[in-house]
């Protein structure tokens, strides 16, 4: 399909398991666990008839880089969404980078609280926060 | 998420008659684990419609099995 899976000068790819997250990829990131930035190229397979990108797609990768700052918080826990709350700002369009640098905002035994806002030049055009659970932990 | 963005977003337009819209905001609850080769159906349900703005809900289900309950916001585009 139409993907751009060219490097992206700055980033290195983010190493992806789950087959869907493989099939909207590349993501990038660069920086430290804790601290990462993570990036995305929109391409075709990414937007919708107006040229923009998707709703679901923004969510995806809200649902892909929150997921992998927990990931980088609990030593690769298992671990499920339990909800996301997605706020849509502004389109991004074909060839944008979109970016996030995620916070996690509290974490208990068996819950994380993840945020981000994902900018285009700095620009905010997408927010999400999400609740993880720690599978087996009460 | 796309989806059920992608079920709430053409209900809308089918009950509306707008010709688009956007999405503005979107909660998804993830109440269980859809499962390879499972058909996943949208029950969207118009909570409420103003000039420019509608109010969606929606059931993602396997079957019997609830999966995903989701609420949002959307723009109207273009109304008709």
């Amino acid at each position: 399909m139409m993907e751009n899976t060219a490097p992206l000068p700055g980033f290195v790819p983010t190493p992806l398991v789950d087959p869907f997250e493989i099939f909207v990829g590349p993501v990038f990131e660069h920086g430290a666990a804790g601290a990462r930035t993570y990036a995305i190229r929109v391409d075709a397979r990414h937007v919708n008839r107006r040229g923009v990108m998707h709703g679901g797609m923004f969510m995806t990768l809200a649902d892909l880089t929150l997921g992998q700052a927990v990931w980088d918080a609990t030593g690769k826990a298992p671990c499920a969404t339990l909800n996301m709350q997605a706020q849509f700002l502004e389109p991004a369009v074909e060839g944008d980078i979109v970016q996030v640098v995620p916070e996690l905002i509290r974490r208990t035994r068996a819950l994380v609280f993840a945020r981000g806002d994902f900018t285009v030049a700095g620009r905010i055009v997408f927010t999400a926060a999400s609740v993880w659970k720690l599978l087996g932990q009460d | 998420m796309t989806f059920a963005d992608m079920a709430m977003g053409q209900t809308l337009r089918a009950e509306t008659g707008a010709r688009g819209s956007s999405t503005v905001s979107l909660n998804c609850d993830f109440v269980g684990p859809g499962h390879l080769h499972d058909v996943v159906e949208a029950r969207v349900h118009v909570s409420r419609r103003a000039r420019t703005m509608v109010f969606l809900s929606a059931e993602l289900l396997a079957g019997e099995r609830l999966l995903m309950v989701a609420s949002g916001l959307w723009k109207v585009v273009a109304p008709s």
